[in-house]
């Protein structure tokens, strides 16, 4: 990037060119501070520009994390859903084996009041079995 | 004993099991000798025919017909639900007056939603009568809702549970459990009792005639019973390749939801919508098929119907949880299946295949029924529980005059409440 803007000459007419040789002068005086501010330019442009490419790495950063965080919640999400699916089976699983749980130990209560009420009214020799009465298991 | 049964609705007119059930325990009680009156509702549509202790004197609230469901407007709605679960003073007055007449020793009380149900059983406490409550649906939490559908009212229930000197027969521990999770805690008062059947038919033996499957529904044409799952289920099937299998859908109520899915599966040649039937003409039907399928939801109580069907051998396929699962065994007297069409149509299969035998399922079950689940196996445990709820007491005898005095005082309260809040 070109920065001496003190160096262009216009082209003028009779008038410009009448003037060109105090022009020359008054731009040999100045020009100390005409170069340090050149100088300052040409640093801010380099600041700029490499804070320009900064700012770009930057982002292209950022997009990589950010494809990498998405790619993460992507697959985080599909695990949640089949852990759903898991958990739901497992659920259902679990309410058929209670469900089926409830109905076993209902039936084997019933035979065994069945069982014990066969037994009570079947006459029992005591001597032949020990133990204690039927009656008071009834009871 | 003198008992007094109140219902807000008795054959012939009547929802479901619920109402058939209070019949069949009021003939069981009626044969064994017990002096019964039914206290019920004006019949919805139509004369029904005097029966000697039958009182229709209730009027009901039906908050069961689709006008109160969709149409009220909120406030009227509102109104309409309390005086059919909170207190109807007209009720209240029609029940002391049963009661000074009849002078009962125990209120066995079965559905009394649309009645005020909560008025009645403050009112039997009132004047000191004891009740049972018999439970094949979540009555006790909809009274505490004060509607159908809208949750418990907290305060409410827990009222309800510290003045409650009433009994439960609760028909699964489902119905229990879900009553408990609505906020209304019964646990310690209620007995679990199952349905019943109340016939017994000849053990049968043979499945599966010309190698055909026959499977039946048989209850209300409603989506909760799942009558589109197993039409669904059907179509697996048959896109399987299974073709010698029919599904025969007996039912009341509105059809033309089924019919589309139906024709939707070009279902036609195995599914066929067969219409109502009595009890009785079910009790003819069931032996001539081999499978009851019953995809119910899980809120199911315990339906009459597939005992009814498992009592004829035919074997049910019921929901993996519902309340009639909870009494019978998974391959030894029924067959179950989460309530999927695929699930069903799996175990179809496996009947069909014949990697399940019906002829050792079916008379299996049919005998469990008839020894664990018949009415006169299952009545003398209803009598005890009638009899305990008589030694107990139904607590100090107050004026019936004073029990309907606060009965409109509280109608008239409650009704005002609404319409300022709504206002």
């Amino acid at each position: 990037m070109e920065f001496e803007f003190y160096n262009v000459e216009p082209s003028g007419g009779l008038m410009s060119r009448m003037l060109r040789p105090f022009r020359r002068l008054l731009r040999r005086i100045q020009r100390p501070y005409f170069q340090r501010l050149r100088d300052l330019l040409q640093t801010l442009y380099g600041q700029q520009t490499a804070q320009a490419q900064r700012q770009n790495d930057f982002a292209t950063q950022l997009k990589t994390v950010e494809d990498h965080y998405m790619a993460r919640i992507e697959q985080l999400e599909k695990t949640i859903a089949h852990l759903h699916g898991v958990v739901g089976t497992v659920q259902n699983e679990k309410a058929f084996f209670q469900t089926d749980y409830l109905a076993v130990t209902r039936r084997l209560a019933r035979l065994e009041d069945l069982l014990i009420e066969v037994l009570v009214n079947t006459p029992v020799v005591p001597e032949q079995h020990p133990g204690p009465s039927l009656a008071k298991i009834a009871s | 004993m003198k008992i007094l049964v109140i219902s807000n609705l008795y054959p012939p007119d009547f929802l479901g099991g619920y109402e058939m059930g209070c019949r069949q325990v009021v003939q069981a009680l009626r044969t064994a000798g017990h002096e019964v009156v039914v206290l019920t509702s004006v019949p919805r549509s139509g004369p029904v025919p005097a029966e000697s202790g039958t009182l229709r004197r209730l009027r009901l609230i039906d908050v069961y017909d689709s006008f109160s469901e969709w149409k009220a407007v909120p406030a009227a709605k509102a109104v309409h639900s309390q005086e059919a679960c909170g207190i109807h003073a007209y009720n209240v007055h029609a029940l002391l007056d049963v009661v000074q007449e009849f002078q009962p020793d125990v209120a066995y009380v079965w559905n009394v939603i649309s009645l005020g149900g909560l008025g009645l059983l403050a009112a039997l406490q009132h004047v000191g009568v004891p009740w049972v409550m018999h439970l094949m649906d979540r009555v006790p939490a909809i009274l505490c809702a004060v509607s159908l559908n809208g949750g418990t009212i907290a305060p409410l229930a827990a009222t309800f549970k510290k003045l409650c000197r009433g009994r439960f027969i609760c028909c699964s521990q489902l119905t229990l459990q879900e009553i408990y999770d609505s906020g209304v805690d019964i646990f310690d008062r209620t007995r679990v009792l199952p349905n019943w059947v109340t016939t017994t038919p000849a053990l049968r033996t043979e499945y599966r005639v010309e190698g055909h499957l026959r499977i039946l529904f048989a209850g209300s044409m409603a989506a909760f019973k799942g009558v589109g799952i197993l039409i669904e289920a059907a179509a697996l099937l048959r896109d399987r390749g299974q073709t010698d299998f029919t599904v025969d859908i007996y039912g009341f109520g509105e059809d033309y939801e089924f019919r589309s899915l139906i024709q939707k599966l070009q279902i036609q040649d195995h599914v066929c919508l067969r219409g109502s039937r009595t009890q009785a003409e079910l009790d003819r039907l069931y032996k001539h098929y081999d499978l009851f399928g019953f995809p119910t939801w899980a809120r199911e109580p315990m339906a009459f119907a597939p005992l009814e069907a498992a009592a004829h051998g035919c074997v049910p396929i019921l929901s993996s949880v519902c309340g009639n699962s909870e009494w019978f065994v998974d391959g030894v007297d029924c067959l179950k299946a989460d309530r999927t069409p695929e699930a069903f149509a799996e175990v179809i299969e496996r009947v069909h295949g014949g990697e399940v035998s019906l002829a050792e399922i079916g008379p299996r079950g049919a005998k469990v029924i008839r020894r664990d689940f018949h009415l006169s196996v299952l009545l003398p445990k209803i009598e005890a529980e009638l009899r305990a709820a008589i030694r107990e007491g139904g607590g100090p005898v107050r004026s019936a005059d004073e029990a309907y005095r606060m009965a409109l005082i509280a109608e008239k309260s409650l009704a005002c409440l609404i319409h300022e809040t709504a206002a």
